[in-house]
């Protein structure tokens, strides 16, 4: 385990410095990323059909202007983050290597509020009932075996059965038996003979 | 010199050499390997000669390029009619790419009917490509329908479980949905004469073709509800995943629904897609949310990466039907990432039922310690397929949600709520696989990937790579080829003012 970290330690130094605030000599390498992509696809709506109320706005507007900070803000931040960056090597260095007895103590003292904190303030407990059961249970029941399934999927095995039951019902009448074939005949021309004659009473 | 000879011919010869390919299989004698080997050698070629296309695009220039249009049959007027713009030729491109890896994969999972097997592969791959570059409607109706042929074949085939129900269940599907479409196309070339896309498309914006302003609404859902199934937008989803379970390989298809929407929808009835708009985008919102929920709880990995392509192709759809370069932009940027993310999706899949037979999420865990490898390479198609920035999946969405955004800022919100589903299942899936101990003793022996998965699997890592951090490439050809598609709704928009 140790190699890896050692590597990740190199690297955090190279890392930092790419993003290195202005007010130390540096600038964003990376906020600009995207803006090309952008700029592809704006000039042509923009320039040549641009009209008054235009559906599509110019997209440049969101961009906006470059954010500036102060070198004091800056300044400020830097130092306080790498405040806390300290204090917590620190805290680490006091209680896990010259005192290690330390942190049972403090344990102890703080009694049932070490264990909320211990499993933090259950908030994945309360997040896991409120949240991730329904979304995965309604999803699964729902969703997946009620919409899906029962209906979407029901629904159209159903017509293609549907359909094939038809035809096999129908397919009888194909029996190859001239007589029953004569009959058939004699009842559809009697049908529409009644049906004309009626047609003609009225 | 022979640049410009080649491009003459090259959108027949890319699209007609795996067709030959196929044929010669026929008398390659039935030995495993030669036959593998020959299938790799002629979607090898197919993708070189296609690179051909991107190099030379005139980029700056609106329109098709590459074109060849030469009458095929006198009457009714069949032109054979092919040329490709920014969109198709990277649709072409995805293809061509693509399938050589399908080779790849299949190589040892494919014992049985092996020449069969091939045969069919190129063939569809052949149809694809057809799909993607033809200008003629019937021409495209043709290749349209080819696609179905090998790929019901495939499914039914070397499917495995319910694999002919799923094939049938394809074919239905599709072939049903896709009468719509034959019958508007008839009907345009009843009133026109011809089944030219650019003789159509200018006869229509001239309001030149008798009866349209009445047919258009039914000419629209016609051709709409093909590429719906294909695609597919919600509630035309099921045979999907079904489909693709039994699928051996799964890869372009998709897109060619897409793809339909952007080239017939939008460039014949432009009027029609802006009053359509709404409903068609709450369905793509839906298929984004719906598929991405019911992804979740897939026990099967091949179902849940098939219910994630429903979610992802929902952007694509939103972002067409937002008519702003940037929906457009990245629905086109889409198409192409989900392509080659969710195809190294499936690969990755196949390589563990290889190895274990089954792709039961529950039947695994823990796989990181037996196979390092392949879950590094697994993890970063994962990242690439949720859209982390700096990989191919982010450019896509984020431009289709800025699209949609502007079309219409609720759009934009609930879409962007997709990509924070697709991380909840992807990750999810890919805790319960790969972390923690190996829960199955069998797992603990699985070997890790060798050399030929490495090939396969590294094109698809390097593009989704690349992809993320030059989008510009893609962009740049995608672009004009957009802006083209989306003068007639600027037009629009300013008589709409003009008045």
């Amino acid at each position: 385990m140790l190699v890896p970290l050692v590597i990740l330690a190199v690297l955090s130094i190279v890392g930092g410095w790419i993003g290195i605030p202005g007010s130390m000599g540096g600038s964003n390498h990376f906020d600009k990323f995207l803006a090309p992509v952008f700029h592809t696809s704006t000039p042509s709506l923009n320039t040549q059909h641009a009209t008054p109320g235009e559906v599509a706005p110019p997209e440049k507007q969101t961009e906006g202007p470059e954010p500036q900070t102060s070198r004091a803000t800056e300044l400020l931040f830097t130092g306080i983050s790498v405040f806390a960056a300290l204090l917590g090597f620190v805290m680490a260095a006091i209680f896990y290597y010259l005192r290690p007895e330390l942190p049972d103590e403090i344990a102890h003292a703080l009694g049932g509020f070490y264990h909320a904190v211990l499993n933090k303030y259950y908030v994945d407990e309360l997040y896991s009932i409120l949240f991730v059961k329904p979304v995965v249970d309604g999803s699964r029941r729902i969703l997946w075996h009620g919409v899906d399934q029962s209906v979407i999927d029901a629904t159209l095995d159903d017509s293609a059965d549907g359909a094939r039951h038809i035809s096999d019902t129908l397919r009888h009448m194909q029996s190859g038996n001239i007589r029953s074939y004569a009959g058939w005949v004699a009842a559809g021309a009697a049908a529409v003979i009644a049906y004309m004659v009626w047609m003609g009473a009225r | 010199m022979t640049g410009e000879g080649l491009s003459s011919i090259i959108l027949t010869l890319v699209t007609f050499i795996p067709l030959a390919g196929a044929a010669l299989l026929l008398f390659v004698p039935n030995r495993e390997r030669d036959i593998r080997v020959f299938s790799l050698v002629i979607s090898l070629l197919a993708f070189v000669l296609s690179v051909h296309l991107p190099v030379h695009l005139q980029r700056a220039q609106a329109g098709f390029q590459y074109e060849v249009n030469v009458p095929w049959i006198p009457t009714p007027n069949i032109h054979y009619h092919m040329g490709v713009d920014g969109i198709s030729m990277w649709l072409l491109v995805l293809t061509t790419f693509l399938t050589p890896l399908c080779v790849l994969i299949s190589w040892k999972s494919i014992h049985e009917r092996v020449k069969e097997f091939f045969i069919l592969l190129l063939i569809l791959e052949t149809a694809l490509i057809g799909v993607f570059v033809s200008l003629d409607l019937f021409l495209f109706y043709f290749f349209w329908e080819a696609t179905l042929i090998p790929m019901a074949l495939l499914i039914g085939m070397f499917g495995h479980g319910r694999r002919v129900y799923a094939a049938v269940k394809f074919f239905l599907y599709t072939m049903i949905a896709s009468a719509f479409m034959l019958a508007a196309i008839l009907w345009l070339y009843a009133k026109t004469g011809s089944f030219d896309f650019t003789t159509i498309q200018n006869l229509a914006r001239t309001g030149n073709i008798e009866g349209f302003t009445l047919a258009a609404p039914w000419l629209f859902v016609g051709f709409f509800i093909a590429f719906a199934v294909k695609v597919p937008l919600f509630p035309f989803h099921t045979w999907l995943p079904d489909a693709h379970v039994e699928a051996p390989t799964a890869g372009v298809l998709l897109k060619m629904g897409t793809y339909g929407m952007l080239r017939f929808n939008l460039g014949l009835f432009p009027d029609q897609s802006r009053a359509n708009a709404g409903w068609i985008s709450v369905l793509a919102l839906i298929g984004i949310i719906y598929g991405a929920l019911v992804a979740l709880v897939q026990p099967n990995m091949k179902k849940l990466i098939a219910y994630s392509s429903i979610s992802h192709l929902g952007f694509v759809v939103l972002g067409i039907f937002s008519f702003t370069p940037a929906g457009l932009d990245g629905a086109t940027f889409v198409m192409l990432a989900h392509g080659v993310s969710t195809g190294a999706l499936f690969m990755l899949a196949g390589i563990l039922y290889e190895r274990r037979h089954t792709y039961e999420i529950s039947e695994f865990g823990g796989l990181a310690t037996p196979m390092p490898v392949y879950a590094a390479l697994f993890l970063f198609i994962v990242l690439s397929s949720l859209g982390l920035p700096l990989l191919n999946g982010f450019i896509g969405e984020f431009l289709v949600l800025s699209g949609a955004f502007r079309a219409r800022a609720l759009y934009g919100i609930l879409g962007a709520t997709g990509v924070i589903w697709s991380a909840c299942y992807l990750l999810w899936m890919y805790q319960r696989v790969f972390f923690g101990k190996v829960t199955h003793a069998v797992n603990q022996e699985l070997p890790d990937l060798d050399l030929r998965e490495r090939i396969t699997l590294w094109p698809t890592a390097a593009a989704a790579l690349v992809m993320g951090v030059a989008p510009l490439v893609w962009l740049n050809a995608i672009d004009p080829a957009v802006q083209s598609a989306l003068a007639p709704f600027t037009q629009m928009a300013s008589k709409l003012v003009g008045k």
